[in-house]
């Protein structure tokens, strides 16, 4: 079912029996795979989860609704940064995350709403230099350890100790799971539809009765609060956050796992998180060629797929289905 | 010194960080309004220029005019290699496809450097020895002088280019329509790859000035390049002059932050004002918006 024919395809949140295939089996895998691999794969497996959340709301941002963010990881500081102020001023567990989720999400709408103004470069370097902005606010602010960076706690919540990490790693997959649930139920509902609309003809959406500054400003807010949550996250999982940690590299990754995983789909932001975490893991095995390896990679995914891998996924199903046509 | 004496000191000094910036804006600005390119790799074009001379002047002992000059013709080459060989096959033509190319260039470019020169500081021969004049009760750095002045020579030389030759000329054209260019005989393809040539060139003249001031490694120009973006966005992305003028006010009101305000947040205050100017001007001081047709 690669071409919606009717509106109920539209609506549908798994698209045809395929997919509800390879939806079950990435999900098995999900559940099973902590047990079938070493300790130090189950912590890369967090971070995929992880870096998929970042991946999954740039994908909403850049992907939907068109708007560009160099500065993604200034989100996920902020969420990591207030996860640990909360806890330390003894929030439980799900209040601190929930704490960290809503002052990103605020943060969001202090950058959406000037960027309602900007369009390509200049929201391009505006995101940039608020990602920037933030590392270096961090590195000044001694009530969060400035420069030497601080460290995080891993929860216990109703008894349970979630130090190990196979545990962090069931919690991680479950938060993350439900949000990736919600993002796409919100895909396909009329929001959704709405953010698509803004981003292939804005002028033609506005006359449809979508108010460009609402979506616009709602992306950047749902956005900057799946990152925030993804901080909240991620602070756990590496145990000891510095500024230096959320640099601008970390911001482009981001950028290129939704870009390489195929831009405009929510399952290619998952398959682009894999991709380049899992590049990353096979690159540190050789120092001082991993940079320019990676570099290569990327270079050679969008001189020869436009679309990503996930948009070449796609053309391969439908070569198949249509063969030998 | 006098407080007037230290005003005077931190604007010579911050027209000579104006400068650097201005080249590396004026190298933005030109590919962007040309190729809508938001160019990421600027930065390690130029240092890959940087260390060609660096390879010159010390492995081969080549004086200063010589060594800077061929660094600014290999630079020219690579980029009109990375026009040739990367962007112009690229299948994803797309505004942000092409940025995703750069950054990947930027990070394989940086990885090539690291993996052939080392990731340690080298120590940049100047044009001249560096010596402190005083003037006055101010004491200024021969060096940042200098720079200041080779930053102005160049700027005068691309307005030159632009506004006098053919090339110039064609160059304008396509930035204006490439369509309409193409539809009047002009070689397209040979003026964008002059485009990138001469970005190229800016790119390695902005290092190679800047990196007395620092010292050269693969990540030298990170700072001065996330600058000149803001400099080309405070400027406009389309205006040559607004990236000039972005550069310098950049330069000086940084200067007058850390030494009036706050030395710590020096940094983060480039950003605060392009926030401050994109909220007033959308398209930058000197900049048009884009007319769209529906």
């Amino acid at each position: 079912m690669l071409f919606r024919e009717r509106y109920e395809h539209e609506l549908r949140l798994v698209r045809g029996s395929q997919a509800w295939v390879v939806a079950g089996l990435a999900g098995a895998l999900l559940l099973a795979l902590p047990f079938l691999v070493k300790g130090y794969l189950v912590y890369n497996m967090t971070l995929f989860l992880v870096y998929a959340l970042v991946a999954l709301s740039l994908s909403v941002l850049v992907g939907l609704t068109g708007q560009v963010s160099l500065g993604h990881a200034g989100f996920l500081a902020a969420g990591a940064y207030v996860f640990v102020l909360a806890t330390q001023h003894g929030l439980p567990y799900l209040l601190a995350v929930l704490a960290a989720v809503l002052v990103s999400a605020v943060l969001g709408v202090v950058i959406g709403v000037p960027s309602l103004r900007l369009e390509g470069p200049y929201l391009a370097i505006a995101t940039l230099g608020f990602g920037l902005a933030v590392q270096q606010i961090l590195t000044n602010w001694r009530l969060v350890g400035a420069s030497r960076g601080t460290l995080v706690d891993r929860p216990v919540i109703l008894g349970i100790d979630f130090y190990g990490d196979r545990a962090y790693y069931y919690l991680v997959l479950a938060l993350a799971g439900f949000v990736t649930w919600m993002l796409f139920n919100l895909e396909r509902s009329h929001v959704g539809r709405a953010f698509r609309a803004t981003r292939d003809a804005d002028l033609a959406a506005q006359m449809s009765g979508i108010g460009l500054a609402r979506y616009k400003t709602l992306a950047f807010v749902i956005s900057a609060a799946v990152a925030g949550l993804a901080g909240a996250l991620y602070g756990p999982l590496v145990g000891y956050i510095t500024p230096e940690g959320f640099n601008l590299l970390l911001s482009i990754k981001f950028l290129l796992m939704t870009v390489v995983g195929g831009l405009g789909f929510l399952p290619g932001a998952l398959l682009g998180a894999g991709f380049i975490t899992g590049l990353d893991l096979v690159l540190s095995t050789f120092r001082s060629w991993s940079q320019l390896t990676f570099g290569a990679v990327v270079i050679a995914v969008m001189m020869l797929e436009p679309a990503g891998l996930y948009g070449r996924w796609l053309k391969i199903k439908q070569f198949w289905k249509s063969w030998p046509l | 010194m006098s407080g007037l004496d230290q005003l005077a000191q931190a604007l010579v000094s911050g027209a000579s960080m104006g400068s650097v910036y201005a080249l590396v804006a004026l190298g933005l600005v030109l590919l962007y309004r040309t190729t809508r390119i938001l160019n990421f790799a600027h930065g390690d074009l130029g240092v890959a220029g940087t260390f060609v001379a660096y390879t010159l002047l010390t492995q081969l002992r080549l004086p200063f005019g010589l060594a800077f000059p061929l660094a600014l013709v290999a630079a020219a080459v690579i980029g009109m290699l990375v026009y040739l060989l990367l962007v112009r096959p690229a299948k994803n033509q797309t505004e942000l496809g092409l940025l995703i190319l750069t950054l990947g260039l930027a990070l394989a470019l940086g990885g090539l450097d690291a993996l052939v020169f080392g990731t340690d500081n080298k120590l940049v021969p100047t044009v001249v020895a560096d010596r402190i004049i005083r003037f006055g009760g101010v004491s200024l750095s021969l060096v940042s002088i200098v720079t200041s002045l080779l930053g102005v020579v160049l700027m005068l030389a691309l307005w030159a280019l632009l506004s006098f030759t053919k090339l110039g000329v064609a160059m304008r054209a396509v930035a204006q329509r490439e369509d309409v260019a193409e539809a009047m005989g002009l070689p397209v393809r040979t003026v964008l790859m002059a485009t990138w040539a001469a970005a190229a060139v800016l790119a390695a003249a902005a290092a190679l000035l800047f990196a007395p001031t620092t010292l050269l490694n693969p990540n030298m120009m990170l700072d001065p390049l996330s600058k000149g973006f803001v400099a080309a966005v405070i400027g406009g992305m389309n205006s040559l002059p607004g990236a000039v003028v972005g550069a310098y006010i950049l330069g000086v009101l940084e200067l007058l932050v850390g030494l009036y305000v706050s030395l710590e947040f020096k940094a983060s205050f480039a950003f605060l004002v392009v926030v401050i100017v994109l909220v007033l001007r959308p398209h930058g001081l000197l900049g048009r918006a884009d007319v769209k047709r529906v």
